[in-house]
């Protein structure tokens, strides 16, 4: 057996260059692009609404709202509302634009409206002030009515608390089916009644809500026998799950069937780069296209590595390659309505994606804005 | 390529842990494990992070898999002499929460057929999640023992809100190679799942449950 070493390798790509523009045949730029910090925060989440509207939450526990129109973005407002506990996500309500929630680790849910300056219109909080409940995540139902939150393991007990969006106080909650943090919970994006909820204890659940209890709402169990970091619904049936070891896993969450696993190397090679250790996996999504789209990066250098691929016939074939990236992406949220997707990361930079075709005249328009919004904002990071 | 455990000093160290078990013998099997101090990780902003890892050689060799199977599967196991259960077994249990529980304690893991495993939760409630034993999929295409190896050397570890970590790697009736190789394995991959890799780790040791732990890096 050989000494442990330090693979000092660098990661780089593994086909030519003009190869490489050639795979990643779909081509994206950036429309506008936005520093919101130089306080070194990163942006944790990212939601955005029909209208454009992009919710945003940093790591010092601020939100901020920005609009995206005539290809820029603006803000709308910042808010402060979980001190001291750390924010851990924003959701917008799919219903109404202009309503937004977060939650967080001090056990708390806050509706915004993001009009006038943007306040707190209502909180929502648990019973039992005694035991804190610190929420990892949280989704609203389709018709905008039912939040369900997921909590970090509470003395043996990892809890979802579901909400009616008109009072205060939960309906109930579940705690037998996972038994450790609930990181994520994903609403159906079209029946009101079917959530998904993953959990760093490696299963995925499938619930009906509108059985009476626990144990009969509980339709599927399906073992990823990994942590779960991120689940997205791809359409009416299937769920892409990102874990914590960077691999990927597509399921049918109706069937309870899994389509197929591609592992961190897989991946790592489908956006040709050479080192596996260097690779993350951010998010999947449906493309305008109806494209399963993958979106990965590399952590190597200053991580401006950020590709696409899509699953065709089971397998992960080069989408895009998101060419002027700049950082580490955490998050992102795509517009098949608008084929645009935003992304946010660590160097604080929420970028707009946008189809290279449909907008020509779009580089002088970003030109004119970057230029324009740097004379107005002091705090606009110059790259 | 720069070297950060050499093969000797990873060996001085599991051969260091094993004396210490062998002068002072204990009652009990003891656990190897392997301690990860991690450095320039900002738990309020990097990703915290848990996961797997397959280890080559078990670590908990008296652990129990149950196999809940179909005809092809319980006849399987009947002849290699796995514990098993088919549907029927399953229904019959009623879901009642205290044969679930019990099902779930006598057995350190599950694996299930296929076709059983999507009913679990119909037939079973969610008693084996709360149990944080719900089975892993047992296919037709791979061996059985092969599988129950598989879910036996599968360790777990977890980061959380303090800078360090420990997996199980092993126990103290292993031999130097095959304690040494699932070192070897533990932290080429925890680094592997490091952003700045090794740049992250501040120190690493490895330990038997009574003894002295011994440095690594």
């Amino acid at each position: 057996m050989a000494d442990i070493v330090d693979n000092e390798e660098n990661d780089r790509d593994t086909v030519e260059p003009e190869e490489l523009e050639q795979m990643f045949s779909k081509k994206y730029k950036i429309v506008t692009e936005h520093a919101v910090s130089l306080l070194h925060s990163y942006i944790h989440r990212l939601d955005g609404t029909k209208s454009l509207n992009l919710a945003i939450s940093l790591s010092d526990n601020s939100i901020e709202i920005y609009k995206l129109s005539d290809s820029s973005l603006h803000q709308v407002c910042r808010l402060h509302g979980h001190k001291e506990a750390t924010l851990t996500q924003v959701v917008f309500s799919p219903k109404e634009d202009n309503l937004l929630y977060s939650t967080g680790l001090d056990g708390l849910v806050k509706l915004w409206d993001i009009r006038a300056g943007g306040s707190c219109v209502l909180e929502y909080k648990d019973e039992e002030e005694e035991i804190l409940r610190p929420y990892e995540c949280m989704d609203v139902s389709c018709n905008g009515i039912v939040l369900c939150t997921g909590s970090q393991l509470v003395d043996d007990d990892a809890y979802l608390v579901f909400f009616d969006q008109r009072k205060p106080k939960p309906l109930g909650g579940y705690w037998n089916s996972h038994t450790d943090d609930v990181t994520q919970i994903k609403f159906h994006p079209t029946r009101m009644e079917i959530l998904v909820s993953g959990s760093l204890d490696g299963l995925i659940n499938v619930y009906n809500i509108v059985e009476e209890t626990e144990e009969d709402a509980l339709l599927y169990s399906l073992n990823v026998e990994n942590s779960i970091d991120t689940l997205s619904w791809l359409d009416g049936e299937h769920v892409g799950c990102v874990t914590q070891s960077n691999d990927y896993q597509l399921w049918n969450a109706i069937s309870g069937d899994i389509v197929k696993e591609y592992e961190r190397d897989k991946v790592s090679r489908s956006i040709k780069r050479s080192k596996e250790d260097d690779c993350y996996l951010v998010d999947s999504f449906t493309s305008a296209e109806g494209r399963r789209v993958l979106l990965a990066g590399s952590h190597a250098g200053s991580g401006d590595v950020l590709r696409s691929v899509a699953v065709v016939d089971k397998k992960l074939q080069p989408c895009s390659n998101f060419k002027d990236n700049k950082q580490v992406v955490r998050s992102c949220w795509y517009s098949a309505q608008h084929d645009i997707l935003v992304t946010s990361g660590e160097s604080g930079i929420l970028s707009v994606w946008g189809d290279c075709q449909s907008e020509p005249e779009a580089p002088e328009v970003r030109k004119l804005t970057d230029s324009l919004s740097k004379l107005q904002d002091g705090r606009h990071k110059p790259y | 390529m720069s070297s950060k455990v050499s093969r000797d000093t990873l060996y001085e160290c599991v051969n260091a842990v094993l004396q210490s078990s062998k002068d002072k013998k204990r009652n009990f099997l003891e656990t190897v494990e392997l301690q990860i101090g991690l450095k320039n990780y900002d738990p309020q902003k990097d990703k915290r992070f848990s996961g797997t890892v397959k280890l080559k050689y078990i670590p908990r060799p008296k652990m129990q898999v149950c196999v809940l199977g179909d005809q092809q599967h319980c006849d399987e196991a009947k002849t290699l002499n796995v514990p098993c259960m088919d549907a029927e077994a399953l229904k019959k249990l009623n879901k009642n929460k205290k044969l679930v529980k019990k099902l779930a304690k006598k057995f350190d893991a599950f694996l299930a057929s296929e076709s059983l495993i999507k009913q679990i939760p119909r037939l079973l409630g969610p008693g084996l999640n709360k149990a944080g034993k719900f089975p892993g999929l047992l296919s037709h295409q791979e061996s059985m023992t092969q599988k129950i190896d598989e879910v036996k050397g599968t360790i777990k570890f977890q980061m959380k809100k303090v800078l360090c970590l420990s997996v199980a790697v092993g126990h103290v009736d292993m031999t130097p190679d095959e304690l040494a190789q699932n070192v070897h394995l533990s932290i080429n991959f925890l680094v592997s799942l490091l952003k700045k890799h090794w740049q992250n780790v501040r120190s690493l040791h490895m330990k038997s449950t009574m003894g002295p732990p011994q440095r690594l890096y």
